[in-house]
């Protein structure tokens, strides 16, 4: 096992450089840079003395060894959107909102959506089912910029329960956080639905319901851990999408999270800041998929790596 | 025994402390852009951080009937060659950490800009001519050789490389740097509030750089014309999207917000009293590659100018965002000519009689042609697709002339304009200062579209050195009517946005100009101090 993690972690940092080659010479290839605004052009003179002063002057493999040997010290330069901090500072301060916001969401939206789900599977074609099965097709259905302005509408213009949008105080959650939710929600209802139909009609289900064991012991203790895998493949990378899919969520609540970020940097041509947040996201899919692998071999002896045979 | 004094005293305290608090007004405004790299106008205009330009005074202003206002300057004159501009600064301003306010910080401004400024040096060759300022911001001349110079600590000089009557409404945009601060932290003093100094009506509580959103209050320090009349404004950059911005101002978190195309009319029903139009000083027009078929015959220019019905177009597919242009420059911009603007008539019989004068009766042997467009955000986002779609209609229905619409991205548009790989296109343009030497400029000897019309460079030339403002008119009518007759462009709409305002603000800014427009924060200085909040 410690040696398949080893093996693993191996991997992950090949793929973390194959994946940093990629991205820093793709965003260089796209045309134009910092200060190429179409409207009021920077003189040649002043632009070439800012390049110079950012190191974009430098070769770009030159820019790309620069660029990683800070990585390694975990120096991730100074975002040209915001020259007052640096990367890392600023990642630490906009994720807060997003982790509280992304975070809340599935951890609220995945276990509703898991109940809704085996609720639709023990009915199976019941009006139960029916309707989870509705709820939940909406729900992926409805673009959530849509979803969170039904909300807006209906909690904060109409009800005036909640305000409309904004962070700080915990009231101003509640809105982004169930929109956030519905996502979740609707993805882990309709994964858990087929996962335990499939299980349910597994031979294995016929032999423990004829050795008489209860309904209840029988979902909850053999049916549920035998559905778990696809739930455990869904799980930690829609933990990363807190990272990443809220951004129109954070864009309709005006919640200050890292979500707009990642259009701003690419819109700004902010160089250190569109690395840092790419380099983030591939190291944390790596980790996540990583963890995984290692959930499903304690859930499911058949696959535990080394083991067995 | 002692217990009763405590509560006494502490509820004494708190109604102290939480008094002055309740009868503060605060304004909740939407602001432009959720990022901003300084807080510092004369470094960055793109990238500047919310309202940047609240926290200085500029030498010069407009109010809402856009009249120049002396802000910092006290007064002015020229010269007479009419090159060099004198301005007297008012005694007394200071940065709001006590140092005097001085010419050389007016001057370091425009020095650093020169240098190393990101968008903006390019304004003070194209609207200011200021002397150098080419050499100095290509590189080849040194910075010292800039036609600016503080003579004292409240006189500013500035020369010109050709005489410029309307260089005092250029300064509404030239704010100072403090020069000390810079000497001290170089950029870096504009990016966080400690250090940031303010000489405006408006100092600087906080900064939240997530969404660049920044809280202002009044400025306690400044002695200047247009105090402060609200204690605090709070702009959050993220309120300015309509879609966020109305239902925030629905619910009370909003004093008001900018409404989009399909919020107009709900908003128009719904709070009749709260609307507030603006004509934005912008213009889109037709123009051509005036050297290669068709376009290169006059004929077929002035047919196009006729073949469009401005009224029908701007009450159906542009209702409410964009009125008829009869003219380069928009009602209220100074110079607007009525006479000018009564010769854009829709008159579909003249349209056809030019069209078969260049040898396509009824449109028979004219080619298929493909009018770009570029790619918009903001209100052109709404008006130049639609647009295009029913000139597209219209040109086939009056003119027999099919049409194709073509859009591409800012710079290949751009591309395609100054490089003439396509001969017709939509162009929107907005105004960048407040003189018609700015709009006709965009036409004037290459300019931005490659024309070369000799008389009509001569009027221009003329009128933008002329110092009488009634003869300028004149000119400029003059060479406006050379526009038409050669059928340079075909003037189209002029954007229009809308807002709702609370009726909690009151205050002239809150009220129309003479017009019927009200320009809100495209006015930052003359709205937020002219507002006021019960």
């Amino acid at each position: 096992m410690i040696l398949y993690i080893l093996r693993r972690l191996v991997s992950v940092a090949v793929t973390f450089i194959v994946v940093s080659l990629i991205i820093f010479f793709m965003m260089h290839a796209i045309p134009g840079g910092p200060f190429d605004a179409n409207d009021m052009p920077v003189s040649e003179a002043v632009r070439a003395k800012l390049m110079a002063q950012l190191g974009l002057d430098q070769p770009l493999h030159v820019q790309y060894f620069r660029y990683m040997w800070g990585v390694l010290h975990f120096d991730f330069g100074v975002p040209y959107q915001s020259p007052g901090e640096t990367v890392v500072q600023l990642l630490s301060r906009a994720w807060v909102p997003s982790l509280v916001l992304g975070g809340l969401g599935v951890v609220i939206g995945a276990p509703l959506g898991i109940l809704l789900g085996m609720a639709a599977a023990l009915n199976c074609n019941s009006w139960i089912d029916y309707l989870a099965s509705t709820l939940a097709t909406l729900g992926l259905t409805i673009p959530v910029f849509v979803s969170s302005m039904l909300l807006i509408l209906v909690f904060a213009v109409w009800l005036q329960w909640l305000p409309a949008s904004g962070w700080g105080k915990p009231e101003r959650w509640i809105l982004p956080i169930t929109a956030y939710a519905l996502i979740p929600l609707a993805t882990y209802a309709r994964y858990t639905r087929s996962a335990m139909l499939d299980t349910l009609n597994r031979p294995f289900v016929t032999v423990l319901r004829a050795k008489g064991l209860s309904e209840r012991r029988i979902v909850f203790e053999h049916v549920l851990r035998n559905s778990a895998i696809p739930l455990v493949t869904v799980f930690l990378p829609m933990f990363i999408g807190t990272a990443t899919g809220s951004i129109f969520v954070e864009a309709m609540f005006r919640v200050p999270g890292l979500g707009a970020y990642f259009v701003s940097s690419i819109e700004n041509r902010d160089y250190p800041l569109e690395m840092a947040l790419m380099l983030m996201i591939t190291f944390m899919y790596c980790i996540a998929y990583l963890l995984s692998d290692i959930v499903y071999a304690l859930i499911n002896p058949r696959i535990r790596v080394g083991g067995g045979q | 025994m002692h217990i009763l004094p405590k509560i006494v005293g502490a509820l004494a305290v708190a109604t102290a402390l939480t008094l002055p608090a309740s009868a503060q007004s605060t304004i909740l405004a939407p602001g432009q852009s959720t990022t901003g790299t300084y807080m510092d106008y004369m470094k960055t205009v793109y990238d500047r951080a919310t309202f940047a330009e609240l926290l200085q005074v500029p030498i010069a202003t407009f109010d809402k009937e856009f009249e120049l206002t002396p802000m910092a300057a006290e007064s002015w004159s020229q010269s007479e060659d009419g090159l060099t501009w004198t301005f007297k600064l008012r005694p007394g301003l200071v940065w709001s950490d006590g140092e005097p306010l001085t010419a050389e910080d007016y001057v370091f401004a425009l020095q650093r800009a020169a240098t190393s400024g990101y968008d903006f040096a390019w304004y003070w060759d194209f609207a200011g001519g200021i002397k150098g300022w080419k050499e100095v911001t290509e590189g080849t001349a040194d910075v010292s050789t800039l036609g600016l110079k503080a003579v004292d600590d409240l006189t500013i000089e500035v020369t010109t490389v050709a005489p410029k009557p309307y260089l005092p409404s250029v300064t509404s945009l030239w704010y100072p740097v403090p020069k000390h601060k810079v000497d001290e932290l170089g950029d870096d003093w504009a990016v966080n509030v400690d250090s940031i100094v303010s000489s405006g009506p408006f100092s600087i509580e906080s900064w939240e750089k997530s969404n660049n959103s920044v809280v202002f209050t009044k400025s306690e320090t400044y002695t200047g014309p247009w105090q402060a009349q609200i204690d605090r404004l709070e702009v959050d950059p993220s309120l300015g999207a309509p879609e966020v911005g109305l239902p925030a101002y629905l619910a009370g978190d909003a004093d008001y917000s900018f409404l989009n195309t399909g919020q107009v009319p709900v908003a128009m029903a719904a709070d009749p009293d709260g609307i507030r139009k603006n004509a934005v000083f912008a213009t889109s027009y037709l123009s051509y590659d005036l050297e290669s078929e068709p376009f290169n015959d006059v004929n077929v220019r002035r047919a196009f100018y006729y073949a469009i019905d401005r009224e029908e177009l701007t009450s159906t597919v542009l209702k409410d965002i964009a009125i008829p242009a009869g003219s380069i420059l928009p009602p209220g911009y100074p110079g607007y000519n009525p006479d000018v603007v009564a010769q854009a008539t829709f008159d579909p019989e003249k349209a056809k009689q030019f069209l078969a004068d260049a040898g396509f009766p009824n449109g028979e042997g004219f080619p298929e042609i493909e009018i770009w467009i570029r790619d918009e955000g903001g209100y052109n986002g709404a008006i130049v697709p639609a647009m295009a779609q029913y000139l597209q209609a219209e040109f086939k229905d009056v003119l027999g002339v099919t049409v194709n619409i073509r859009q591409l991205p800012g710079a290949d548009w751009m591309d395609g304009l100054r490089n003439k790989t396509n001969n017709i296109f939509i162009a929107p343009y907005e105004y960048d200062y407040l003189d018609p030497s700015n709009f006709y400029g965009i036409f004037y000897n290459g300019g931005r579209h490659g024309y070369f019309v000799p008389e009509y460079d001569a009027l221009v030339a003329e009128a933008d050195s002329e110092s009488d403002w009634d003869t300028r008119y004149n000119l400029y009518a003059e060479a406006e009517q050379v526009m038409i007759d050669q059928g340079l462009i075909v003037p189209l709409v002029h954007p229009i946005t809308t807002a709702v305002i609370s009726d909690n603000l009151g205050g002239d800014a809150a009220k129309p100009n003479s017009l019927g427009f009200t320009p809100l924060d495209r006015l930052g200085h003359y709205f937020f101090t002219h507002l006021t909040k019960q």
